[in-house]
């Protein structure tokens, strides 16, 4: 019973991971330690991965855990800060490839307007599972109280 | 805030809450499991929530 509250986190991880790697901007990736940040997010996910679980001790897990706490929120910052950055220097810094790519017009995965439903979507089902969080909380409390009394 | 900040935001969050959560579970002696999952959606949950309220509160 315990194990599916770890499922929950891990299955929740991993789609936020996929769900960034499809929402990153190809152009100015943040890096650690030389590795590009989608790398990095295909890694996290595939740690975190609920299909076949990777089995550590609970002391490796918890800095697994911090490290990769700070790395993501590191990331998230960083994404946006370059997100928000002017571009003077894109339009000079287009290869000849990358030209060749704008020509060609790849379709992104998610439009503008079905992200900002996505996000909406996202955004009251969050609310939703934070209330439900707390009330969890309480019951978790509340039985263990009982038990021990 | 972009969709990414806060999607990394609640990936980060969780696993910080995990951690809060299997060490306050320890010190209260808590289910294992169960209360460090809990506390860690919380927290994802939480930050997303504040997030989303600071994007609102900035475009009004």
């Amino acid at each position: 019973m315990p194990y599916v509250g770890y499922t929950l986190v891990r299955i929740g991880v991993t789609g936020a991971c996929l769900l960034a790697f499809f929402n990153l901007n190809q152009d100015n990736q943040p890096k650690i330690v030389g590795i590009e940040a989608r790398y990095l997010l295909i890694l996290i996910g595939l740690l975190y991965n609920p299909i076949f679980p990777i089995w550590l001790t609970r002391e490796i897990w918890i800095v697994i855990d911090l490290i990769v706490a700070g790395i993501t929120i590191y990331l998230g910052l960083q994404i946006t800060s370059a997100s928000q950055a002017p571009s003077t220097l894109k339009k000079e810094k287009l290869t000849q490839t990358d030209r060749i790519n704008e020509q060609i017009d790849i379709p992104k995965p998610l439009s503008s307007s079905q992200l900002k439903s996505v996000e909406k979507k996202t955004d009251s089902y969050m609310s939703r599972l934070f209330w439900q969080g707390i009330f969890l909380l309480a019951l978790v409390l509340i039985t263990t109280a009982i038990m021990k009394s | 805030m972009s969709l990414v900040l806060k999607i990394m935001l609640f990936v980060g969050m969780s696993l910080v809450g995990i951690v809060v959560g299997a060490i306050l579970g320890e010190i209260i002696g808590l289910p294992k499991g169960g209360f460090p999952a809990i506390v860690g959606l919380l927290f994802g949950a939480g930050s997303w929530m504040l997030a989303s309220r600071s994007q609102k509160s900035s475009d009004e």
